[in-house]
Formats: structure tokens, C-alpha cells, sequence
């Protein structure tokens, strides 16, 4: 199992880095994370959880409208309390394990990054938590603007679909659907 | 005396002109308003039995009469209907122009919405599987499933050659199809993980754009394509042929399979169908003043009508049972005197120009050719024809006898004095032998290595009248003849046999011969009889339209056929039904000839009418059943109740509404409905109306059952029924009787017991009280008797103090009347011996005031006066009061 989730976040690794390096001619420059916020919400009938993180990594590639993102699961502050930290990344999240999660994929529409707008768009990809792998579909607002683009997304992601299991003594403290809120501003990287 | 006419076909005149081809009859449907045009993108028949059109102004939901328009009011879903589905739950989904996605729920279009967002591009098909997992297609942006409230894309990520796809289908193995422009895309979804298979030219597609996939049988998959026509892909082989050789009618919108005949929408073509059984195309452009290119859709009901979805409206055929053969150019009199039909599927006809043939092109097309032209025979009237066992046509003059035309040999032989009479009203044949029926009796041609032996009968030799309208060789090798006047004449090895009993009228026109090798004749304005051995009789089960049939024939599905001005009644004996084809199929008062009818090697009847040919094929309408009625809805008091299951309804809930429904598109105006409630109603009861209300019904048991009938005739029709209960008032149950009379004896012996006891108690107190009484009695008796005791005592001491008081009266009297005696003494000394001292005094004053008595002594003497009167006045009263004292005691 270890060894596995290191090889699917090494993949997604990989991919970052091909997509980082791969030079493709007369291709527009690929767009790289300047800045970002994730932030998931667990709003369970007994507790009210939020953290969020500013440590996502991710680039897309306006020719091929491919795109990566990355977060280090231990980079998520908030939390209740301390130890209610320790057990997201100790017992739920295994972030020792699994230190990233991910979503890598492409944009389903076809839009046109150096065009300054606001696009709705589908992104159609891997979800990647808890090294368990799930194919989504996940809404996205893109606004570009003087070159730079701003990504932002709002999903659910079910427990039982990354195969975190939450113990019955907690589970009304716990949602079975993580919001999730998502908001990036990406920039073309220096060659 | 036979004259030959050798080499004589070629002499066929080659007069051929193109002739369109045989046109079904279309109906028109207008959802909105008649000539409003509505672009139909997408058909359905739902499980019910409703048809949906899915146009560019939302649902509609047709049922042969009504529509019902179904709009979102959702400016988000829109109303362009692009795809149309039925899930398990017979809930209808719709597929929108827009991407969107939305479903009727209660009468409402309410819009699906996944969190993953709906599709983009328009949809062009949704699919339920057979594991329940909803799939949808789009122009453009993928195919789409949902499993588990979760929307997954499949593209070229998965393997998908083709984002735009334009149609699903699911195999037996329950993977989806999708046709696209790469190719076949076999989606296999296991576990949630989806895996695709391609099938494009490399597995020998000779066109990569699949427009649509249908299942021809278990084993075989039809493909329409953009540019290659129809292809039959082969599931266990995996070869892939095309259905025609070749195809020139350029892209294939939709196609509906229908028995052999595949129906193809070719919008730059027309509607075409395709006979697999003769290999015949045949291409209908328009019909009418409508255009029968650009149609979008085509489905298949479960009656075997075609439906059409084109830019404009609706269009239903019921396809080509039912073909009008009417431009027959060159020939211009389309009065149909006689027909064959060749063994190369020409048909051969006769009207008073001369002899036709005419045949059918491989594009659909036909032709005709005047036969005859260069022979004596051009413009004679051949009033019958028949085509024997070898492909020779004989053709039966009016008045010129008989000619032997073998289209092979291009040779004709005319039989003309060798036959008794020359008016050949009929011919038919056996093996080797030809037999004609004439205005003179009837003849027969044995033919014997080329040589020819006439037999001629007539009524000298046995036949019951020289008039013979119809001659008939039955199977087991009996020879039939119909007569005018004289019944039916019957020839077997034993001689002649007449039968006219049963017989109304005596004229009989037309003999037939059904499979179990009954005899059936038709009489002059008198119906159909059935030979039963002996003689014809009636069968109960026919009921006809018209009684002047002009011809009757049998098919090989069991059916009788009679031909009349009215259309065609057809007799189903294995189910003993009448059906009915008319004016709905346009062959009203078509006029059909006297045994102008043909059928042919696949079982299609051709009949000569005078406005042309009608050809009539059954065999592809073995879809074609009955109308069933349903009971769609029950409400009571107007709110719908779940009739999934037998309803049990409370005492009360007695005011039941039934709606129900039954299709019959292809005639739906004449559909008739006979009702009866179990239990309630004594009768079936007519109606054409689609619901009853039945209201304050009494509590029971009772079913409710409709059927339905195109015709009037309801016997051996389909019935639907539905049972149901309504709870007598809880006090007219059982139980509540039970629970009453139980109560009633537990009071009765509560009762009963509570008095006993209380009877009981009573007696106790009373008993008591008794007691206490004669106590209290008892002591007030001694009481009294004490108080008597103490009386007596008290009576004996008053008695003694009234006689002490007595004695003491006595003293007292006694002591009174001396009291009384000294006072009456007293009384009298005061009176008497008082009274002169006082006289005496007063005559002395009354002397000394007469002296002159002065100062002192006057006073004196008047004070002294004054002492004396008041002396007397005293005395005098002291003497009254005595006085009146006495006065009183005595």
C-alpha cells in the first residue's frame, strides 16, 4: 500500500515536472501557481471543521489544456484544536503515507487561456486522496487576465470514496461529504 | 384448333415508362395546430403505450388522440428536445439541445442537476442499461454516465476515438454502444471502472461515422453510417457486410426495424425501406404535398407503425401493407380487370387497353411494359389471367378463348374453338391441368409433352349450371365451381356433386381453400360460408362489413380474406377475429373485380380495383396485434391511488374515477370502449369516453374491467381488469359484530351479577335496618309504656288533688259567703246608720249658714260645709257600690 501511494504521488510528481519542463516549441508557456488557498469544510450535525492550506502546487498547460494540482496534506492549518490536527493527518488522512493529494486531468471545454474572459469550464481528471484514486468531474471558473489566470472550484469529496473510514464514536463529528473550496492564481513561468 | 404465335415476345412493346413507386398511406400529426410546423427530433414509445415526440417546443405525449405539451419552465433547461428516454421506473427523460438533462415528474419537467455540471454539447441519446445506470451521449462533448449520484465523462482519456457521438445501444452483455464519427466505442463498465473498445476500419467498418446501431437479431447489429448505407455487423463472427450492395442515397438520419423490413430515413433521399426477405428497396419521397426527405427520426410502435420525426411535424405509415399501385403509365384505364404475379415478382395486369407487366427496379422504382403489342391480342379484353406451376401466364379472354403466353419461349397459343365457350371468367390449375370457367360450363387443358387434351363440362355432363364464376381446385385434388343461380358444383373421381343447402343466395362468386383444407365460398351479396361436408353454413364468429364480396382468398397466417368495397375484413380463425382495413389505409370504395386477386410467393395479394392495384402484405404486419386496453390511473375523489397492487380502500373512499387508455394509431378516432365494475354493474357498458366515475359505492369487492375494440364487435377482446376492496364502516364488520355481541353478553352477565349482588347486599341492609328498627321500636315501646306508668301515676295524683281542690273550694266558698255576710252588714250600717249622723250634720250647717256669722267663723262654717258634702258624696258612693254590687250577685 505504501509503496503504491508513493508510486501514484510520484506519478503525479512526474507528471508536474514533464509538464514543467517539457518544452513545446512555439506552444504558450505553461502557467504555474503564484498563489493559492484550499480550504475544505467539514460541517457535521455536532461540529463545525474548516482548514485550509496555502501550499498547492499545480500548472497547466494552456495547449493541451492539461492541468496538475498538488497539496501537502500536512500543510493544512485550522482545525478545532491541535490534536484534532494530529488526527486528520495521523488517523484519517495518513499523511505520512499519503503526503499529497491531487487532481490532474484536462479541461473537458475547449477555451483559449490567452484570451482574457471568464470561462466556466468541467475539469475531467484523477482525484487523488488518500491513494485512493477517484475519476471526477469537477466545475471550474477560469478569469484570465493580462496573462494571468485565476482558477477557482467548489466540490464534494466523500469519504468513502478515498477509503477514510471515520470511527462510529465520532461520526456525527465528522461529515461523510468534505467541501472543498479551491482558488488559484496561475501565472506563465519563467523561461 | 390452336393457332401459335411463335416469336412473338420480343414483339413486347418496349413502351416502358418510369412509373413512381407504391406510395403507403401517411398520417400527418400536428401537435400544436394543424399546419403549424414543429421541428420532431426524437421519438419514444413508452412501456404504457403513450408516444413521446421530443421537439423544439418541449413534450409531447400522444396517445392517437390527445397531446399534452410538456415545457420547462426552467429557463436553464430550455424546451429543444434533442433525446428522449424511458427509465425503469417509467419515469421520461429528457435530453436538451443545451446539454441539459431533465425528467417528468407528476406532469412537471423538473431539471437534473449533477454536481459535476451537465454536458455542453447537445444530447443526442440517453440510455438506460440494463443494471439501471443512466448513459447520455452528446454532440461534442463525450459520453456520459451516472453511477452511484456521480456524473463520469468518457473521451479519449478512456479511449474513446470520437467525442461527437449520436447514438447508444446496449448488447445482450449489457455494454453500451457508442456510435460516433471515429468508429464504435463498447463501453464496459465493471466495478465503476469503464474500459472501451473500438470497432473502425480496422475491424473492417467501411464507414467510421455510426449514426445509429439497432439489434436486427440476437446475433446481428445493424449500423447505420454516413455514407455506406446500412452494414450488418455479426457479434460472434465479427465480419461487418453491407445490407445492400451498394448505397447512393447519401447520410442515414435513423432506421427502425420492422419484421424483414428495415425502415431507413436517407434525408437527402427520402424514407426508404428495405425488404430482407425480397432484397426489394423501395424509396418514398413524398406522398401528397409532403416531402418525405429530411425526416430526423424513425421508431417503430408496438402495432408496427413507422413513425417519423421530420423538421415539420409528425408522420405515421403503418407501413406498406396496405400499397396503392395506381400510376401504372403507359396504361391510362387503371380499372384492374385480372392479375398475376411471375415468377420474377412481375405483376402482370389487364384492363381494357390490353395486357401490362409490370416490374419493380432495384431502386425502388418500376416500370411498365404494354404486352401483346405486335399480336391480335393487343387491345383484347383479358378479363382473367393465372401464371402455372411452369411460369406460363394463361390469359382468359372476354369472348375469344384462351392464350398460353410463355414469356421464356416468347410463344403464345391461343385455345379458342377447342373450348365449349369463349368467355373465360376465371382459370386456375394443378400440376399439369389448367381448368377455366366460362359463360358455357368449364374446361381443362392437360398438357403432355407439348400436346394439349380440352375436356369440356357443361351441364349435360353433370355441372349444375353453365354459368361458372369461379373454378377451383382444392389440395386434395377436388375441382370447385362457383355458379350463377346454382350453388356450388363439386368434381372428384365418384362424378358430380351439387351443394346449395345453406346457401342464401345460390350466385356464388369465389371459392377459397384455407390451411386445415377447409372449403370457403363467398355468395352474392349473402357473405361467407364454410363447407362443413355436406353442405355451407354461416360461421358465427365473422361479422363483415359488407356482404358483397368480390373475392375471397386465404393467406398462410391462418387468416380468410374477403374483398369488398369496403376494404378488407380479415378473419384470424385461429383467434376468431375480425380486423378491419379501410378508409384508414385508403382502400374505401376502391370498387375490387370479380377475382382480380393474386397472391404471391411471399404471401403479398395483389387486387385489381378500378382505381388501380391494391397490394396488401400481412406478413410484415405479424407485429400487429390487437388494441389492449390499460387502466392508467384510479383516483378517488380525485386524488390518484397507488394501483400497483389490488387497492384497499376504506369505507368512504367510495367515489372512484377510472382512467383508461388503449393505442391504436393506426385508427384511433374509431376505437370503442366496454366497461364493467364486478359486482356493481349488471352489463357491460359502451362508452367512448377514456374514464368512469363511479361514485358512493356500497362497501364489497369488486373489478373493474374495460376492453377495447376498433370495430363494434367485442368478442375476443383483450380485457384489463383491476381488482379492489372497499372496508365496510368498522360497525358492519365482523369483528365489530363479534366485539358487539360479546359485549353485550359480558354486560348482560355483568349485569346480571352486579344485581344479584347488589339484590344480595340489599337484603343485608335491610335485614339490618330491620334489626335496628325492631330495636329502636322495642325501646320506644318500653318507654312508652314507662311514660304511660308515669301518666297513670300522675292521673291518680291530679284525681287526688282535684278532689283536695274541691274540698278546698268548698272552704273557700264557704268562707266567701261569710266574708260576703260581713261585708253585706258593713254595707248596710255604712247605708243606714252611717248616712243620718251625715244628714244630721248638714241640716245643722244648713241651719248655722243662716245665721250672721262673721270673719273667722264664717270661713270656718264654709270649710266645714265643704267636709260635710265631700262626707256625704263618700257615703253615698260607699251605698252605690254595695248597691250595684248586690245588683250584680243577684
Amino acid at each position: 500500500m505504501n509503496l503504491l501511494s508513493k508510486a501514484s504521488s510520484r506519478r503525479t510528481a512526474c507528471l508536474i515536472v514533464l509538464l514543467l519542463f517539457s518544452v513545446n516549441g512555439m506552444a504558450q508557456r505553461k502557467l504555474s501557481v503564484r498563489k493559492s488557498e484550499i480550504s475544505f469544510t467539514s460541517n457535521a450535525e455536532l461540529e463545525l471543521i474548516r482548514a485550509s492550506s496555502d501550499k498547492v502546487q499545480g500548472l497547466i498547460d494552456p495547449t493541451t489544456n492539461q492541468f496538475a494540482f498538488a497539496v501537502d496534506i500536512s500543510s493544512f492549518q485550522g482545525f478545532n484544536s491541535k490534536l484534532q490536527r494530529e488526527h486528520f493527518n495521523e488517523k484519517y488522512l495518513e499523511s505520512e503515507k499519503y503526503p499529497k493529494a491531487s487532481f490532474s486531468g484536462k479541461i473537458i471545454e475547449p477555451v483559449d487561456l490567452s484570451i482574457d474572459g471568464s470561462y466556466d469550464v468541467r475539469a475531467k481528471g484523477e482525484l487523488d486522496i488518500h491513494g485512493q484514486k477517484q475519476t471526477r468531474i469537477i466545475k471550474a471558473k477560469l478569469t484570465i487576465e493580462n496573462g494571468q489566470l485565476t482558477v477557482e472550484a467548489h466540490f464534494f469529496v466523500p469519504l468513502a470514496d478515498h477509503n477514510i473510514s471515520i470511527p462510529t464514536i465520532v461520526s456525527q463529528k465528522i461529515a461523510t461529504e468534505i467541501e472543498v473550496a479551491f482558488k488559484a492564481t496561475l501565472a506563465p513561468q519563467n523561461l | 384448333m390452336t393457332k401459335k404465335y411463335g416469336s412473338l415476345i420480343f414483339f413486347f412493346c418496349l413502351v416502358a415508362s418510369f412509373a413512381a413507386a407504391q406510395i403507403p398511406f401517411f398520417q400527418s400529426y400536428f401537435p400544436l395546430k394543424r399546419n403549424v410546423p414543429l421541428q420532431v427530433n426524437a421519438l419514444l414509445q413508452d412501456r404504457k403505450g403513450f408516444m413521446w415526440f421530443g421537439t423544439d417546443q418541449g413534450a409531447f405525449r400522444f396517445d392517437g388522440i390527445n397531446y399534452k405539451q410538456f415545457l420547462s419552465t426552467d429557463s436553464l433547461t430550455g424546451n429543444n428536445i434533442t433525446a428522449l428516454a424511458e427509465d425503469s421506473a417509467g419515469t421520461i427523460w429528457l435530453g436538451h439541445q443545451n446539454g441539459q438533462l431533465a425528467y417528468i415528474e407528476k406532469g412537471q419537467v423538473r431539471r437534473f442537476e449533477p454536481r459535476e455540471g451537465s454536458a455542453v454539447g447537445a444530447i443526442s441519446d440517453i440510455l438506460f442499461d440494463t443494471a439501471g445506470n443512466m448513459w447520455f451521449s452528446t454532440f461534442n462533448d463525450g459520453l456520459y454516465y451516472y453511477v452511484g449520484d456521480r456524473l463520469y465523462r468518457v473521451d479519449e482519456v478512456e479511449g474513446l476515438t470520437d467525442l461527437f457521438i449520436y447514438d447508444l445501444f446496449e448488447d445482450g452483455d449489457g455494454n453500451v454502444w457508442a456510435g460516433t464519427d471515429g468508429g464504435i466505442g463498447i463501453c464496459t463498465l465493471k466495478d465503476r471502472k469503464i474500459s472501451v473498445k473500438v470497432i473502425d476500419s480496422d475491424e473492417g467498418l467501411p464507414d467510421i461515422i455510426i449514426k445509429k446501431i439497432r439489434s436486427l437479431n440476437g446475433n446481428t447489429v445493424c449500423l447505420a453510417t454516413e455514407d455506406a448505407g446500412i452494414l450488418k455487423y455479426n457479434l460472434s463472427t465479427h465480419k461487418v457486410e453491407p445490407v445492400l450492395g451498394s448505397w447512393s442515397y447519401g447520410s442515414i438520419s435513423d432506421f427502425a426495424i420492422k419484421e424483414n423490413q428495415i425502415w431507413i430515413s436517407a434525408p437527402r433521399t427520402g424514407l426508404m425501406v428495405y425488404d430482407l426477405q425480397t432484397n426489394r428497396l423501395k424509396v418514398f419521397s413524398q406522398y401528397g404535398e409532403q416531402s418525405l426527405r429530411g425526416l430526423q427520426a424513425l421508431a417503430k410502435d408496438r402495432e408496427g407503425n413507422i413513425w417519423c420525426g421530420s423538421k415539420t411535424g409528425v408522420i405515421r405509415t403503418l407501413g406498406d401493407a396496405v400499397e396503392h399501385l395506381e400510376s401504372l403509365e403507359p396504361c391510362r384505364d387503371i380499372n384492374i380487370l385480372a392479375l398475376a404475379v411471375d415468377q420474377q415478382d412481375r405483376i402482370w395486369f389487364s384492363t381494357s387497353e390490353g395486357l401490362f407487366v409490370r416490374t419493380l427496379q432495384k431502386d425502388g422504382s418500376a416500370t411498365v411494359e404494354r404486352m401483346l403489342t405486335n399480336t391480335p391480342f393487343r387491345s383484347s379484353n383479358i378479363i382473367s389471367l393465372y401464371e402455372d406451376r411452369d411460369g406460363i401466364l394463361w390469359a382468359g379472354l372476354y369472348g375469344n378463348g384462351l392464350l398460353r403466353i410463355d414469356p421464356a419461349k416468347n410463344s403464345i397459343r391461343h385455345f379458342d374453338k377447342e373450348l365449349r365457350n369463349g368467355n373465360i371468367l376465371s382459370i386456375t390449375g394443378r400440376d399439369n391441368v389448367i381448368w377455366v370457367g366460362t359463360l358455357g360450363g368449364s374446361s381443362s387443358i392437360t398438357a403432355t409433352d407439348g400436346n394439349y387434351v380440352v375436356a369440356n363440362y357443361s351441364s349435360e355432363d353433370g355441372l349444375s349450371s353453365d354459368f361458372i364464376y369461379q373454378v377451383f381446385v382444392d389440395s386434395r385434388g377436388r375441382t370447385w365451381f362457383g355458379t350463377d343461380g346454382k350453388g356450388v358444383s363439386m368434381m372428384d373421381e365418384a362424378g358430380f356433386h351439387h351443394f346449395t343447402d345453406g346457401l342464401q343466395s345460390k350466385v356464388v362468386y369465389t371459392i377459397a381453400e384455407d390451411q386445415d383444407k377447409n372449403i370457403w365460398v363467398a355468395a352474392q351479396n349473402n357473405g361467407v360460408y364454410r363447407f362443413d361436408g355436406d353442405k355451407f353454413a354461416t360461421v358465427a364468429d365473422i361479422h363483415l362489413r359488407d356482404n358483397a364480396i368480390q373475392s375471397l382468398v386465404t393467406d398462410t397466417q391462418g387468416n380468410l380474406i374477403a374483398i369488398h368495397n369496403f376494404g378488407l375484413d380479415v378473419f384470424d380463425m385461429k383467434r376468431k377475429r375480425m380486423r378491419y382495413w379501410g378508409e384508414e389505409t385508403g382502400i374505401r370504395q376502391k370498387h375490387p373485380n370479380l377475382n382480380a386477386v393474386v397472391k404471391d410467393k411471399y404471401g403479398q395479394l395483389y387486387i385489381g380495383t378500378s382505381k388501380g392495384i391494391i397490394k396488401f402484405s400481412l406478413s410484415n404486419d405479424q407485429a400487429v396485434s390487437i388494441p389492449q386496453p390499460t387502466i392508467e390511473q384510479v383516483k378517488v375523489f380525485d386524488e390518484p391511488i397507488d394501483i400497483s397492487r389490488p387497492p384497499q380502500l376504506r369505507y368512504g373512499e367510495n367515489n372512484l374515477t377510472f382512467h383508461y387508455v388503449a393505442f391504436w394509431y393506426q385508427n384511433a378516432e374509431d376505437l370503442n370502449y366496454q366497461y364493467k365494475l364486478e359486482n356493481y354493474d349488471l352489463e357491460w357498458i359502451s362508452s367512448r369516453n377514456q374514464s368512469v366515475t363511479y361514485s358512493r359505492l356500497p362497501p364489497g369487492d369488486y373489478i373493474f374491467k374495460v376492453k377495447v375494440s376498433d370495430t363494434e364487435d367485442f368478442n375476443n377482446v383483450p380485457e384489463s381488469t383491476l381488482a379492489f376492496s372497499i372496508s365496510p364502516p368498522f360497525w358492519k364488520t365482523s369483528a365489530f359484530y363479534v366485539f358487539t355481541i360479546g359485549f353485550f353478553v359480558i354486560s348482560f352477565y355483568g349485569l346480571l351479577k352486579f344485581r344479584e349482588r347488589k339484590l344480595m347486599d340489599d337484603k343485608l341492609k335491610l335485614e339490618a335496618k330491620v334489626e335496628e328498627r325492631t330495636k329502636e321500636i322495642q325501646l320506644k315501646t318500653e318507654e312508652i309504656q314507662a311514660q304511660n306508668e308515669e301518666i297513670m301515676a300522675q292521673a291518680e295524683e291530679i284525681q287526688g288533688m282535684n278532689e283536695n281542690l274541691e274540698m278546698l273550694v268548698k272552704q273557700r266558698t264557704a268562707e266567701l259567703e261569710n266574708k260576703n255576710k260581713a261585708l253585706e252588714e258593713y254595707a248596710f250600717i255604712n247605708a243606714h246608720k252611717l248616712r243620718s249622723p251625715v244628714a244630721s250634720i248638714l241640716g245643722l250647717l244648713n241651719l248655722l249658714s243662716k245665721t250672721d256669722l262673721k270673719g273667722d267663723s264664717r270661713v270656718i262654717r264654709e270649710h266645714l260645709q265643704r267636709s260635710a258634702e265631700k262626707l256625704d258624696a263618700v257615703v253615698r258612693s260607699i251605698t252605690e257600690a254595695i248597691e250595684k254590687a248586690d245588683k250584680k250577685n243577684f
